[in-house]
């Protein structure tokens, strides 16, 4: 079943696909053509990412995803083994994500996800597999749990975070205890909505309301253990409009600027004045901020427009997924279109405000190699997936 | 073995479909919220975006020009040459020597004593930079104790680190080695310049090159100060050196034409060519203050400061002089470098004033005030004023006091100010009009001729003067010891200055005809030369809407007596009293001392005229003035008195003399006084003249006028150089 058959391609899906990888070169190159004297010439880089992603389809899609399954084991392994040889590799900032190649950084963390995609969609799919049981659930678990654990040791909360979101997608699909999940995540939803709650409203306590506090509702942060100062800060600056726009605030704050200075039409492709000016610093607006760059210069439409586009990938691999000829490629699709929404959710939502800044990229825009690389990967296992659909 | 088929159940895919649908509702979620963002809150973003990336930067304006009354220049705008650094070019990395010298800065801002090497030690030492340089031999242990504490500081790791901050090039453990402050060049190799580092380099270069040789503790400006001007004006020049002159442009052009970020900038100045002979009364410029913006004027973010109008007319017309500074929008980027030009507003230059003085006249008078006689009883500077009016329009045609300072070395020097302001001659106050004296006998005409208005025949009553009069049982003296003798008339008083003749009439007639006649002068009033004369109220002798002092009521019969003479709580201002000689001469018409002539709001507009205006016509019988301009007339021309040395040969001059005392009886303090108009049939010069600490009018002060008449009409051609 190797081989490509054109007539059998997810066009829409492919079009999709590269429409938005030209308009991340074409604003990779407005984000960075100012610094491009110092910070060389990232557009091409990207341009060559790309075209290294569109041959990684490609091979993807010529051959059968089946074998892909047969293989689960030794990809599964191989992703966890990367994210081991990430500790043997210096640190930047602080935090262990990177494997420093020759000229080439990679991050694990990324394949990881696919993986785990690939790994619970074979385990789930395997025909003996009873998935009502708790010995399934506990195997779901544990494909999950390993990595998640390696990347929250990194450290890196937010990567480690999307894993659930498509564990539980997959595990909901087929049918592992659920309605032990479904109670879980209602319980997760409304504990986290309480917590946020609190955190936003908590009342000042009588000393402080002596020692003249009007509302203190921060509080209760510093006294939670688990979370790092940097994550602290960061929660800071998304309940808090005000909060250090110095430093911590500074990026939320001139990424809103950048957003809502855009308007309805947009300031014109390369006048940004936010991304010219160096106010959103120039090494993020290539990469975790590229939607601000768009949306501040072709506005509300550009912004909208990149929305719509989103949400036809995303509909499409949904599609896939409806359309599999066999339980696995339905597993994995699903698993990689819920990877796919997480990212582009928590990206542009950050940009704009509406969750705290986090390091997740944007699919297909950010620039990046190995990012870009693994989206490809994934969106090639898709088209594989549809490649070799169920005819109706 | 059975094999299990699984069904497919409706379940599954509607798992697939719910999740679809919340990923949909999520993108419409941030859909949506991208609307709010970008159409209807983009306003108050866009104002944020403003706020932070475009910066007013203001322009200075050109001053306007003070004219005299025949169109000489008296203030005149020039250029103010410095030499400007711009630091916006200065950020990329540049040499060892911008990084050693900045941080031998930093350690000489901790030691606060100048290093023990210089510039071309430095130099020198570079050449081999491996080698440590010691930057201070044998420190003293004070210096030691206050260089360690500093260098703690200094180090000191930052919030939430436990290890100190290492400096590069000095040895954290070591910062003192045997009492010497050793630094290793070596290991600042590899770091980056700062822009501080760059620009201070630059300024050792330029200094350099301009005298040959570098003295570290007379650079123009310090390494503090350039790091707060690149931290808070970075697209502005930094204007190291300022007031250049042309050897120094010169050198600056042979020897800096090849260095780069540097040129030489040009800000407005004042000079005044008349120096000292105006400085009362044009004032000066100083630096302007950095303004707190009021309400509704749009906030100037960086300031090329300007200049400001502080005393006299400067001050006083600063409005209309300093024209309108424009200003530049300038788009910066979120290092502070200047992106580009938006909006530029050009400055627009000052309006000009032309005064009715005349620069010879005040030259003149300068001249006459401050020569030395023989006979002046006092050491040092003159203290004293002059003040020259037109009795036909009351136009002021010279106005100087004395001491007198040079506004150009005001301007240029703080110890020159400092020198003034701790001189106890007060050599800044404007003595002509805000001095305040007794007037002594130059009041008598004022007195005679409230006395001849209300009784016309007093002017055929005699007294005796035997030198004294006793007022109960106080024995007030003339200042004729043994008297003027029998049968003095009223003219016969005002010629000699007799007292006595005054008591009597003082005693007779009571304080109201004398008191009226002074009000209607003008005495103890405004008289709205400047009007901040009104503003010192309560601050100086003034007190109220007053200027000078003329008390209503007298004291007892002592009161009306001392007025009569010019005497006891009577204050005037050499101004006051030109104004009263000019109304005397001109038959009554006490007209506003005028000394604008002209105005215009900006060099481009017509001038207006500033029209002459009088205060009051006082009704005086003709008698009454003839007799007492016949007084007058005498004590000049008369030839028995002193005065009479005033006289100029070819012109009739009238006048009055005074001797005022002051302060305790003891010290004998006297403020001699001359008040004289010219010529007697067609005045066209009102005098009001006042030497302090003299000895009499007539010895002290009538040389003086004598020598300013001469001048006055040899001037104006109404006589020539045979006739003396």
């Amino acid at each position: 079943m190797t081989g490509i058959d054109s007539k059998r391609l997810d066009w829409t899906m492919l079009c999709t696909t590269l429409l938005l990888i030209a308009m991340s070169v074409a604003f990779v190159f407005s984000a960075q053509y100012k610094s491009s004297e110092i910070m060389g010439d990232s557009w091409q880089s990207q341009l060559v990412f790309a075209g290294l992603g569109l041959g990684v389809y490609a091979t993807l899609v010529w051959f059968d995803y089946t074998l892909v399954s047969t293989l689960s084991w030794w990809i599964y392994a191989g992703a966890c083994v990367l994210l081991l040889l990430v500790f043997f590799n210096p640190a930047v900032s602080g935090a262990q994500r990177w494997i420093f190649l020759h000229g080439f950084t990679l991050q694990p963390s990324e394949l990881a996800k696919i993986a785990v995609a690939i790994k619970l969609g074979a385990y789930l799919s395997s025909p003996d597999r009873e998935p009502d049981e708790w010995k399934t659930f506990w195997g779901c678990v544990a494909i999950a749990g390993v990595p998640f654990l390696l990347i929250v040791v990194e450290p890196d909360l937010s990567t480690s975070l999307t894993l659930a979101p498509i564990t539980l997608a997959i595990m909901l699909y087929a049918g592992v205890k659920r309605k032990l999940l479904l109670i879980g995540i209602a319980t997760i939803l409304l504990a986290g909505t309480t917590a946020c709650l609190w955190i936003k409203y908590e009342k000042p306590s009588k000393e402080q309301l002596q020692q003249g506090f009007v509302a203190a509702p921060y509080q209760v942060l510093p006294r939670m253990p688990i979370l790092e100062d940097y994550q602290k800060d960061r929660i800071r600056v998304f309940v808090r409009s005000d909060y250090d726009v110095v430093d911590a605030g500074w990026n939320k704050l001139q990424s809103q600027i950048a957003v809502g200075s855009g308007g309805l039409h947009g300031k014109g492709y390369l006048k940004g004045t936010q991304n010219i000016l160096g106010f959103l610093p120039r090494t993020v607006a290539k990469s975790d901020f590229i939607f601000c760059v768009i949306a501040e210069e072709t506005g509300f439409l550009g912004g909208a427009f990149i929305l719509t586009l989103y949400a036809l990938l995303l509909g499409r691999c949904m599609r896939v997924s409806l359309r599999s000829r066999d339980e696995f490629g339905r597993l994995m699709a699903l698993g990689i279109g819920v990877m796919l929404f997480c990212h582009v959710f928590v990206n542009i939502a950050m940009t704009i405000g509406v969750l705290p800044i986090t390091g997740l990229p944007l699919p297909l825009m950010s620039y990046g190699g190995s990012y870009m690389v693994s989206t490809m990967i994934a969106l090639g296992l898709v088209q594989s997936v549809y490649q070799r659909r169920r005819i109706i | 073995m059975a094999i299990r088929v699984k069904q497919k159940r409706e379940a599954d895919t509607l798992v697939i479909w719910v999740i679809f649908g919340i990923m949909m509702l999520a993108l419409c979620v941030l859909g949506s919220k991208l609307w709010n963002l970008q159409v209807l809150g983009k306003s108050g973003f866009d104002a944020d975006l403003y706020n932070q990336s475009v910066r007013r930067v203001r322009l200075p304006a050109v001053r306007g020009k003070i004219y005299d009354t025949n169109a000489e220049v008296l203030a005149d705008s020039v250029p103010n040459y410095c030499i400007a650094i711009y630091t916006e070019e200065l950020y990329a990395p540049k040499s060892m020597m911008a990084k050693t010298l900045e941080l031998v800065h930093e350690i000489w801002l901790r030691v606060g004593r100048k290093p023990d090497i210089d510039y071309r030690d430095i130099q020198r030492h570079l050449l081999t930079p491996e080698q440590p340089l010691t930057v201070y031999k044998n420190l003293t242990t004070s210096e030691i104790a206050k260089w360690r504490i500093k260098f703690e500081i200094w180090t000191a790791p930052p919030r939430g680190w436990n290890q100190r901050y290492k400096i590069p090039g000095l040895e954290l453990e070591h910062p003192v080695l045997d009492g010497n402050i050793v630094i290793h060049t070596a290991e600042l190799k590899n770091r980056a310049t700062s822009t501080a580092a760059n620009t201070l380099e630059l300024v050792y270069k330029i200094y350099d090159r301009l005298n040959g040789h570098v003295d570290m503790e007379k650079l123009p400006i310090g390494l503090r100060a350039i790091k707060q001007h690149i931290n808070s004006q970075r697209p502005v020049p930094l204007l190291a050196w300022k007031h250049l002159d042309q050897k120094t442009i010169a050198k600056w052009a042979d020897n800096c034409a090849d260095l780069t970020a540097t040129d030489i900038y040009c800000l407005p100045a004042r000079t005044y060519p008349e120096g000292e002979n105006l400085a009362h009364l044009i004032g000066f410029t100083l630096e302007a203050d950095t303004v707190k913006p009021t309400q509704g004027e749009e906030k100037f973010h960086y300031d090329i400061r300007g200049i400001k109008g502080k005393k006299g007319l400067e001050g006083l017309y600063n409005d209309l002089l300093k024209g309108e500074p424009g200003y530049q929008l300038v788009q910066i980027d979120a290092g502070g470098f200047h992106h580009r030009d938006l909006q530029t507003q050009p400055s627009r230059a000052g309006g000009d004033l032309q005064l009715t003085i005349d620069k010879n006249i005040q030259q003149f008078a300068k001249e006459a005030l401050t020569m030395h006689l023989d006979t002046d009883p006092f050491k040092g500077p003159v203290k004293g004023a002059v003040v020259v009016l037109d009795p036909n329009n009351g136009d002021v045609l010279a106005m100087i006091s004395s001491p007198l300072f040079d506004p150009n070395a005001y301007m240029a020097s703080s110890q020159y100010r400092q020198m003034l302001l701790t001189s106890t001659n007060a050599p800044t106050l404007n003595r002509a009009v805000y001095g305040q004296y007794a007037p002594g006998s130059i009041f008598k005409p004022i007195a005679a001729l409230g006395v001849l208005r209300e009784y016309p025949d007093y002017v055929d009553v005699l007294h005796d003067c035997p030198g004294y009069h006793m007022v109960g049982r106080r024995k007030m003296r003339c200042h004729a010891r043994n008297g003027h003798g029998d049968g003095l008339s009223i003219r016969q008083a005002l010629e000699k200055s007799c007292n006595v003749y005054m008591y009597k009439m003082a005693i007779e007639l009571g304080y109201g005809p004398i008191y009226r006649m002074a009000k209607e002068f003008g005495l103890g009033q405004p008289v709205g030369l400047f009007p901040d004369v009104e503003d010192l109220s309560g601050t100086f002798m003034i007190r109220g809407n007053k200027y000078g002092n003329l008390p209503e009521k007298a004291v007892g019969l002592a009161g009306a007596c001392n007025l009569s003479i010019g005497q006891g709580e009577i204050v005037v201002a050499p101004l006051q009293m030109a104004m009263v000689a000019a109304t005397i001469a001109n038959g009554g018409h006490l007209y506003r001392p005028r000394l604008i002539k002209k105005f215009r709001f900006s060099p481009d507009r017509p001038y207006e005229t500033n029209p002459t205006s009088k205060i009051r016509y006082i009704s005086i019988p003709a008698e009454a003035l003839e007799t007492v301009r016949g007084g007058m007339r005498d004590v000049v021309m008369g030839g028995a008195e002193a005065a009479k040395v005033v006289q100029v040969e070819g012109v009739i001059i009238a006048g009055k003399t005074g001797t005022a005392e002051y302060g305790s009886k003891k010290k004998g303090k006297k403020n001699t006084w001359m008040i004289s108009y010219a010529p007697f049939d067609f005045p066209r010069y009102a005098i009001a003249f006042i030497v302090q600490d003299g000895e009499y009018g007539g010895t002290t002060v009538a040389p003086r006028l004598h020598e300013l008449y001469k001048k006055i009409f040899l001037y104006d051609g109404t006589i020539t150089e045979e006739k003396i």
